[in-house]
């Protein structure tokens, strides 16, 4: 198992402290390192909404996008690294265009979220829940599971779309845009032109920084 | 070692091999990015 250096000593230490099993470090290390990437990726998104000005538009987009993935799945980056370049750029990009589109009124907001929703029913019922090599989904059981919870995360975000409709705040045309294109994205990633897109950033060349 | 940084190594501990159990329930356990899951959170 390749975990970062930092998750794997933070799991040593604990594991050194508490007496537990060698595969209980294991254990330590996965999830240490899934919750530093996940804090670390929305904490450098919130930044960025934040000196944009599109914070509440980033917000929707991280809520929708954290309950899709753990649900439906979708495309991977083979680096941590590039994973977060991806989401501190994708995310605030989205509020951006969301705030250009919301301009035009609720007309072309309702026309896009209905597109969006049926986009997103469909791609769910063809795709969801997509596992990759480092997690696959062995039950049948779990499969299903998944993909009823997508729905109902669907469902959910129908939902918030419609109660922003009738809301009078600020930011509900521009949250409802937000959520729209954030099921747009997880369609995107759930199909092949997704897993390409991941590929394809994790093939651009990174020159390495060596210390002299 | 103090009692009480005994008590918070134990309860982080606990804490981060619940919220193993959780990402590895899920699909997908980060935004774009998924660790191995290890063998014995397979499921």
């Amino acid at each position: 198992m390749s975990y970062l250096a930092f998750s794997k000593s933070a799991a040593r230490f604990l594991t050194e402290k508490t007496g537990l099993s060698p595969e209980k470090e294991v254990v330590l290390a996965y999830s240490i390192e899934l919750l530093a990437l996940n804090l670390g990726n929305i904490l450098f998104t919130l930044l960025l909404a934040a000196l944009l000005g599109v914070l509440p538009g980033v917000l929707s987009c991280l809520a929708a996008a954290f309950l899709f993935r753990h649900t439906a799945g979708g495309a991977h980056s083979n680096s941590p690294w590039r994973c977060a370049a991806v989401t501190i750029a994708v995310y605030p990009a989205m509020a951006l265009l969301a705030v250009f589109l919301s301009q035009y009124g609720q007309t072309l907001t309702g026309v896009l979220a209905a597109a969006a929703l049926l986009t997103g029913l469909v791609t769910l019922a063809v795709l969801a829940p997509v596992d990759s090599p480092a997690a696959p989904i062995i039950s049948p059981h779990r499969r299903k599971k998944l993909k009823v919870l997508s729905f109902a995360v669907l469902a959910s975000v129908a939902a918030a779309i419609f109660f922003f409709r009738r809301s009078d705040w600020l930011y509900a045309p521009q949250i409802q845009v937000c959520l729209a294109l954030s099921v747009l994205w997880v369609s995107f990633m759930l199909g092949k032109p997704g897993h390409r897109l991941m590929c394809l950033v994790d093939r651009i060349k990174i020159r390495e920084v060596r210390n002299l | 070692m103090s009692k009480i940084a005994v008590r918070l190594i134990v309860f982080a501990t606990t804490t981060l091999l619940f919220l193993a159990n959780v990402f590895a329930a899920s699909a997908c356990g980060s935004y774009h990015y998924q660790p191995e899951v290890p063998e014995s959170l397979r499921r």
